[in-house]
């Protein structure tokens, strides 16, 4: 039994403009070419959000936030900040969630309310949602990871934070390309921490 | 409108969350831990057993109004119905939205605003986004909503988008509705520049007649 990830993003603290990085921007600038690719709108409070093959972008005045399961999210947001190096950045974060059923997570513990576990709960109230958290420093990350037990499903949060220089773009570049170096030591917490495996 | 700025994190960033605040200002936007175990109910809804599908499609109705965005989770909940969702999911969507009222009303309204058509240059990929708005318009004409005020306002503003995709599905959406003031909205289709469009408004008019 494994877990399966769920989601893998990055995302880029600064005013980046909605009005320049839209889907025609980064095929013209070749960061992600669309070719024949599907191209899906979101509707997101601000700004703007959009998928093309594969790979979700989120563009506000406050972030960019990059996601995919199969492309490198950093290196996309690398490249963007290469073509648009004046944009102030002051934090990059690379991020990624494992989730699973209940019946996925084996003998590890799950994150219980006190002594009680959910089905100690009793007739005092439905359960609905418990969460474990912890902080670490590694490499000049902070990696928070986050445990939360739903109803039938749970979920595994891991987000490795950097701050960077806003005026030098090259360390938030370098930050975000920690993308895979990121996503390795998240499998290896899940493995070290709470004996999980991931789905290949 | 309903998009609140609920938290503020320890940086002073105003963070955007499911219903607590984050840690650090790069945690996770677009996938909370709600919005995640979100996302796999959704999944679980459209692929799990069917016996359960009532009960989790009432988690999910719960979810949705009690989430801080509840506009991101609409969205995920249209991406996985309508992209993931199989031979169910429209109808899915469409069920539960039916459900969310104003929340529904309000993603169509930010949906309108969003039809960004002049994308689409310099691009040769197809736009999927016309199910989505097929699911959204289905479910407005569907929901318990106001009829002169809401829902009539909201598809005479989706007949004038710039996608004809997206005039088209809002004619059905009118035909759903049925009564004389979308009949007006029908005849107005029926001039529609687009030829699809008018005749979906044809043959939509020629069944309300009957």
């Amino acid at each position: 039994v494994a877990l399966n990830l769920d989601l893998a993003q990055t995302v880029a603290l600064g005013p980046f403009n909605p009005y320049i990085i839209t889907p025609e921007w980064l095929a013209r600038t070749e960061i992600q070419p669309g070719g024949e690719a599907e191209f899906r709108v979101k509707v997101i409070g601000e700004g703007t959000a959009f998928q093309i093959q594969q790979v979700g972008w989120e563009v506000d005045l406050r972030r960019l936030v990059v996601s995919s399961l199969e492309k490198d999210c950093g290196d996309l947001v690398a490249k963007v900040l290469r073509e648009l190096r004046h944009t102030p950045v002051r934090a990059v974060g690379n991020n990624f969630h494992f989730t699973g059923g209940v019946e996925d997570w084996g003998q590890s513990p799950l994150p219980t309310l006190g002594q009680k576990t959910k089905t100690e709960l009793g007739d005092v109230t439905s359960f609905d949602q418990a969460r474990w958290a912890g902080m670490f420093h590694r490499g000049g990350a902070r990696i928070e990871v986050t445990v939360v037990a739903g109803d039938e499903q749970f979920a595994v949060l891991f987000n490795h934070h950097r701050q960077t220089d806003p005026r030098d773009v090259e360390k938030a570049m370098a930050a975000a390309q920690q993308f895979r170096h990121d996503k390795e030591v998240s499998e290896q917490l899940l493995r070290s921490l709470l004996s999980q495996e991931i789905k290949r | 409108m309903t998009t609140a700025h609920l938290h503020e994190s320890e940086t002073g960033q105003t963070a955007y969350v499911g219903t607590r605040p984050i840690p650090f200002a790069t945690g996770s936007v677009a996938g909370s831990a709600n919005l995640t175990l979100f996302r796999r109910l959704a999944r679980t809804l459209c692929h799990g057993p069917r016996i359960q599908r009532a009960a989790r499609r009432q988690s999910v109705v719960r979810i949705l109004r009690e989430a801080g965005e509840p506009q991101r989770y609409i969205g995920e909940l249209l991406d996985v119905c309508v992209h993931e969702g199989g031979p169910d999911g429209l109808d899915l969507a469409i069920d539960v939205l039916s459900e969310t009222g104003s929340l529904t009303a309000d993603y169509v309204f930010r949906f309108l605003q969003r039809d960004f058509s002049n994308w689409q240059t310099g691009l040769k990929g197809s736009r999927s986004s016309d199910d989505v708005w097929y699911a959204l318009a289905r479910a407005l004409a569907k929901a318990d909503l106001d009829e002169k005020n809401v829902k009539l306002p909201l598809l005479a503003l989706g007949l004038t988008a710039g996608t004809p995709s997206i005039r088209e599905a809002t004619v059905h959406a009118l035909g759903d509705l049925g009564g004389a003031s979308a009949k007006k909205l029908l005849e107005r289709a029926v001039q529609d520049p687009d030829r699809l469009v008018r005749e979906s408004a044809g043959e939509v008019l020629a069944d309300l007649e009957t």
